[in-house]
């Protein structure tokens, strides 16, 4: 957290997404309207103090909707990004730390992954286990964990060559003690940073495959299901789309905001 | 290693991507549920004709196989939907339409982002620069299909400055490529200023000004070369985005290329069209992978010794 508090940009992009996160997680609590009840009297509705940012098709009240749309985005985006990272963390720190031909063999596997585009694979996914907020996090990690794997084999390369690693070894340490004991504490600042890279990688993946309608379906609705539903009367209702639009520009430039550097 | 080694490795993991790719391509659309020929109107007889004309009856192996050796020949079956239509076929009249937009798409980044790129890591006003780190962070953070669908609003339909369906003129282009364009260019950006950067605290840039070479020679004879070489390593994920890019593109802009006949492949749940187009983008990306890892090789030794 010291690390993103340095630059300023850094400290706006948390405090937009403190703004968000904090409308994402009181809006269920409060008595807003709920976000699946249809009002057959009140379609299309422009914005006005009932409906801050008026209703949709089915007289649903979109400021609900958004919100908790949100709320989905950021849970897809956090569970996916923590589980490539789980997972990047460990296959980075075996093929790293074995060294040798089983690191080779894991890094070729590992660029066989990327070099093949993931959203193809993680359509075909969704088709075959169907659209869930599940199957879309599942399908994010199948090639979310490359780059966090990379990074952490990159390190431990690095660090095995220390002589205070060499020192605990000569002590006795087993090989998992000397991962988590005396490497990990040395890899948190890049493994953070890159998990919190994935955040809005996940959120763009997940927004992208519901845009396509092979995503998260119907009742629940990501910030990218919002958007694809409002395209259809996007030419005479432009600001439904326009909401959950600015939500997601949002939360996902607060995001990059947090992890560039200028 | 010495080169043709490194040439030689690189060529056979990417023909083992390649089969990766088909296999799995394969075997998951196989097991997606239900018969493509489904249909309440259907006796159950029927479909089984059609399944034996489609050649489903046999064992998953044996279709394997067939596959295979029908992709050697560049066969990729035919529709399941649309009724003797040949997916290499659809191919063969859907890829120029991708490979223009996606084309003059990654030419608009390359310039765009190379001039922000340079701008931001060299401007002496911290206006400059701040506007355009904000500026390609925020242009990163729009989703394509977010800016495709604000183009055609605001420039298609509000203002009507430029057509919105189709590819019928030079005017049809101007909107699907600059949504496409919008994230590569921020990305050519970022590295751009990034390496403009690296580069100028090292020796021989520090060197080449003692000798009193100027700020612009040195930027564009020295620096430039080796952050062109990077952009290069950025081609290959480019061609990825692009391509899925194009899904978003093609329905919003109705253009008739690859990702608009994919997009209806998986809504209508064409499973070989969805195969054949699947196979088809992922061998595409591949092979620019491998040509951009190889002139890499060649253009910046230090590549090949990091590898």
């Amino acid at each position: 957290m010291k690390t993103f508090w340095k630059s300023k940009y850094s400290r706006l992009g948390i405090c937009i997404l403190l703004v968000l996160t904090f409308f994402t997680v009181l809006v269920p609590f409060l008595p807003f309207y709920d976000p699946v009840t249809q009002n057959a009297d009140l379609r299309n509705a422009g914005s006005s103090l009932m409906h801050l940012f008026g209703t949709d098709k089915f007289g649903r009240d979109i400021f609900s909707r958004v919100w908790y749309g949100a709320g989905i985005s950021m849970k897809v985006g956090i569970l996916a990004s923590l589980i490539s990272s789980i997972v990047g963390l460990l296959y980075g720190g075996i093929a790293g730390y074995a060294g040798k031909k089983t690191d080779m063999i894991m890094m070729q596997a590992a660029d066989i992954v990327d070099s093949i585009p993931s959203l193809l694979y993680v359509i075909l996914f969704m088709l075959l286990f169907g659209a869930s907020v599940k199957t879309v996090i599942l399908g994010i990690c199948i090639s979310g964990w490359t780059r966090m794997a990379r990074v952490v084999r990159g390190e431990i390369l690095r660090l095995k060559e220390m002589d205070y690693i060499l020192a605990a070894r000569l002590e006795g340490s087993g090989a998992m003690r000397i991962l988590i004991k005396q490497m990990l504490p040395n890899l948190k600042e890049k493994v953070i940073l890159n998990a919190v890279l994935l955040v809005p990688e996940a959120i763009f993946t997940e927004a992208f495959l519901s845009f396509l309608g092979v995503g998260i379906a119907a009742p629940a609705a990501s910030l990218g299901t919002l958007i694809q539903e409002a395209r259809s009367q996007m030419q005479i209702y432009p600001t439904q789309m326009m909401w959950p639009v600015r939500v997601l520009v949002l939360l996902i430039f607060s995001l990059n905001l947090i992890v560039r550097e200028n | 290693m010495n080169m043709g080694n490194y040439i030689i490795k690189r060529i056979l993991t990417g023909i083992f991507s390649l089969f990766v790719l088909i296999t799995v391509t394969f075997f998951l659309t196989r097991s997606m549920p239900g018969s493509p020929f489904q249909s309440s109107n259907i006796s159950p007889n029927m479909v089984e004709t059609m399944e034996k004309e489609y050649g489903l009856d046999e064992p998953a192996a044996v279709q394997y196989k067939n596959y295979l050796t029908g992709l050697l020949r560049g066969e990729m079956g035919i529709s399941y939907k649309k009724q003797g239509v040949r997916v290499s076929d659809v191919i063969a009249r859907a890829w120029p339409y991708t490979v223009k937009v996606g084309g003059l798409a990654i030419l608009t980044a390359l310039v765009l982002g190379t001039a922000l790129g340079i701008c931001q890591a060299c401007s002496r006003k911290t206006l400059v620069r701040e506007g355009i780190f904000i500026g390609t962070v925020l242009g990163g953070a729009i989703p394509n299909f977010a800016a495709a669908v604000l183009l055609l609003l605001i420039f298609g339909v509000k203002l009507g400055w430029f057509p919105v369906s189709g590819l019928l003129s030079r005017a049809h282009y101007v909107l699907p490529v600059l949504s496409l364009a919008l994230y590569p260019t921020t990305v050519v950006a970022r590295m751009m200023n990034q390496s403009i950067r690296e580069e100028s605290a090292k020796e021989y840039v520090v060197m080449a000004k003692a000798r009193g070479i100027s700020q612009k020679k040195i930027l564009y004879c020295h620096i430039l070369r080796h952050a062109w070489t990077s952009i290069l390593g950025y081609l290959g994920p480019a061609a990825a985005y692009l391509i899925t890019g194009s899904f978003v593109t093609e329905t919003v802009f109705n253009i008739p290329g690859l990702g608009r006949e994919f997009v209806n492949a998986v809504s209508g749940r064409d499973y070989t069209m969805i195969m054949g187009l699947t196979i088809f983008m992922g061998m595409v990306v591949i092979i620019v992978n491998l040509a951009m890892d190889i002139l890499r090789m060649i253009l910046e030794p230090s590549v090949r010794r990091s590898k």
